[in-house]
C-alpha cells in the first residue's frame, strides 16, 4: 500500500482548537443536564455562535495542519443556554410538557384544539443517535429473555388485530412480511411525540440479498421525519430464511391527524409496497399498551418481537 | 462533572481526526463532520462497552460514526459546502482536488472502504467487521473502488 494523494488530502482535516473546545463544552452540557432543550440546542448553539460573530452558520474552514496554530477563528460558545435564558427555556419547556401531560390525562375527544408540539428545532430530531445506540449495543451481549408477559400478550394481540384488520401485506415473493405493532409514544430523547412501526421481514428469496425495505410515514401530506431505525436497517446482507425484527420511528407532526405507513421494497423494478395501512390516532395511542413493562425507551421495542428473530 | 470532559478530550486526542476525517468521507462538510464526532463521543460516553484494546476502541468508534454518517446521508439534509474541495481549490493543489473528486464521485460503499483501507490502514477482514459486511464483499468493493479510480484518474492513479 503507499501512501496515496487520498492520505495527504485527507491530512486536511483535523481537529482544530475551536472545534475541539465546542465539543468539550456541548459534551459538558450533555452530561452536565444542562442541555435543558434537548439536543439540537447543541448544533444550534454553534449556529447562533456564528451568526454572532457575524458567519453564515456555514462558514466553517478546513484548517490545514501548518495553519492550526495560526487560525485563531475561535467562535467563543454563546451564552444561549446558560444564565437567564436557559431559565426562560426551561420553564417554557416546562410549561409545554405539562400542557400535553394534562391534556393525555383528561383526554382530549374533540381534537378540536392542537397539542402544542415542540418545534423541531427544540430537540435532536437525527435518527442517528438512536441507531448509535444500537450500534453500541451490539457490541454487548444480547439480550435473549423472554419477552415480558403482559407486554408480549398486548403484541400478539396488536399483531392479531393487524393481520384480521385492513392491513396490505403484501409479499412481493421475495420476502414475507409482518407487522407486529405500529404505536404512538414518546420519542426518547426529548420527548417528543413519535410513531413507532415494528415489523418482521423474512428473506424467502432463495438468495442472501441486500435488503430494499424502506417505510415512509405521513401524516397528511406532511411526510414525518425519521428519528429511528433499528440496526439491521443498516446491514447490507439478508441471508436466505433470515428474519429480521425492524423498528421505524418518526416525529408526529401533531397528535390528531392519522397516520400513514408505506414500505416499500426500493430494489424492485416498481418499488413494490410491502406495506400499507393508514392508522388513526386512537389506535397508535392504543397500540402503546404493548409496550414492554417499564418502558423508557425504543431500545426496548426488540422486546416485542418473537424469539430468535433478529433485531440487534 | 469534569470527568466527562476529560475523557471526551482524550479520546478526542487519540481518535479525533480519524473519526473526523471518516465522518467527512461520508457527508463531505465540517460542520456535519463535527456534529458527527460530537455525537460519536457522546454516544460512547453514555454506553457501557469494554473493549479489549485500543484497536477495538477505535473500531468502535469508527463503527458508530460511520452509522450516524450513514443516517444523517440519508435521512437528513446535507450542506451542499464542501470545504475540503473548496480549500484544495483555493490553495492550487490541483492534483489532490482531482483526487478529492474522484474519490467523492465513488458510490458510498466504494468510498467507504477507499477509506478505511487507504486512510485508516485497515485490513480487508478489520473492515469487513467494521462495516458488517462479509470479507470477500469488501474485497470486491475495494477492487472495484480501484478500477473506477483508475478510469477516473488515469496516471494520476496511486491507490495500489
Amino acid at each position: 500500500m503507499t501512501l496515496s494523494k487520498y492520505n495527504e488530502l485527507m491530512q486536511n482535516i483535523v481537529v482544530t482548537e475551536d472545534m475541539k473546545s465546542r465539543i468539550l463544552r456541548n459534551i459538558e452540557l450533555e452530561f452536565d443536564g444542562r442541555d435543558v432543550l434537548g439536543g439540537d440546542d447543541r448544533k444550534r448553539s454553534r449556529e447562533d455562535e456564528d451568526e454572532s460573530n457575524g458567519g453564515s452558520g456555514n462558514n466553517q474552514k478546513i484548517t490545514f495542519m501548518d495553519e492550526v496554530g495560526e487560525k485563531k477563528n475561535i467562535r467563543s460558545f454563546g451564552h444561549a443556554l446558560r444564565g437567564k435564558w436557559s431559565i426562560y427555556a426551561a420553564a417554557a419547556l416546562v410549561f409545554i410538557l405539562s400542557g400535553i401531560v394534562i391534556k393525555s390525562i383528561i383526554g382530549d375527544p374533540s381534537h378540536s384544539s392542537s397539542i402544542p408540539m415542540m418545534s423541531e428545532d427544540s430537540y435532536d430530531p437525527t435518527p442517528a443517535p438512536a441507531a448509535a445506540e444500537e450500534a453500541a449495543a451490539s457490541e454487548e451481549p444480547i439480550n435473549e429473555s423472554e419477552p415480558i408477559g403482559a407486554a408480549k400478550d398486548a403484541a400478539d394481540d396488536v399483531a392479531k388485530d393487524t393481520a384480521e384488520g385492513a392491513a396490505v401485506a403484501e409479499n412481493t415473493g421475495r420476502f414475507e412480511y409482518e407487522e407486529k405493532a405500529t404505536l404512538a409514544t414518546e420519542y426518547s430523547i426529548g420527548n417528543a411525540p413519535a410513531v413507532f412501526h415494528l415489523a418482521q421481514v423474512k428473506n424467502v428469496s432463495g438468495d442472501d440479498i441486500e435488503p430494499p425495505y424502506y417505510a415512509e410515514f405521513y401524516q397528511g401530506d406532511a411526510k414525518l421525519k425519521s428519528i429511528y431505525l433499528s440496526e439491521n436497517m443498516m446491514r447490507m446482507s439478508m441471508g436466505d430464511g433470515e428474519t429480521f425484527g425492524l423498528v421505524w420511528g418518526c416525529l408526529l407532526e401533531n397528535e390528531t391527524e392519522d397516520v400513514r405507513v408505506v414500505v416499500t421494497d426500493q430494489k424492485s423494478p416498481d418499488k413494490k409496497v410491502l406495506f400499507e395501512k393508514t392508522y388513526t390516532m386512537d389506535e397508535l395511542k392504543a397500540s402503546a399498551s404493548a409496550l414492554p413493562a417499564g418502558y423508557s425507551s425504543e431500545k426496548q421495542l426488540s422486546d416485542l418481537f418473537d424469539a430468535g428473530v433478529i433485531t440487534e | 462533572m469534569g470527568k466527562s470532559r476529560d475523557r471526551a478530550a482524550t479520546l478526542l486526542e487519540k481518535y479525533g481526526n480519524a473519526i473526523l476525517r471518516t465522518a467527512y468521507s461520508y457527508l463531505h462538510n465540517m460542520e456535519d463532520a463535527e456534529d458527527i464526532l460530537q455525537d460519536t463521543l457522546i454516544q460512547y460516553l453514555k454506553s457501557d462497552s469494554e473493549y479489549n484494546d485500543e484497536e477495538h476502541e477505535k473500531a468502535w468508534l469508527l463503527r458508530v460514526a460511520i452509522n450516524l454518517s450513514k443516517n444523517k446521508v440519508k435521512y437528513n439534509k446535507v450542506r451542499e459546502t464542501d470545504e475540503l474541495m473548496e480549500e484544495l481549490v483555493s490553495e492550487e493543489k490541483e492534483e489532490l482536488s482531482f483526487v478529492w473528486e474522484a474519490v467523492r464521485s465513488l458510490p458510498e460503499k466504494y468510498a467507504e472502504v477507499i477509506h478505511l483501507y487507504y486512510q485508516e490502514g485497515y485490513q480487508t477482514a478489520d473492515i469487513a467487521g467494521i462495516l458488517n459486511k462479509k470479507e470477500s464483499t469488501v474485497r470486491s468493493d475495494l477492487k472495484r473502488a480501484r478500477e473506477k479510480l483508475k478510469e477516473i484518474l488515469k496516471e494520476g492513479y496511486d491507490f495500489e
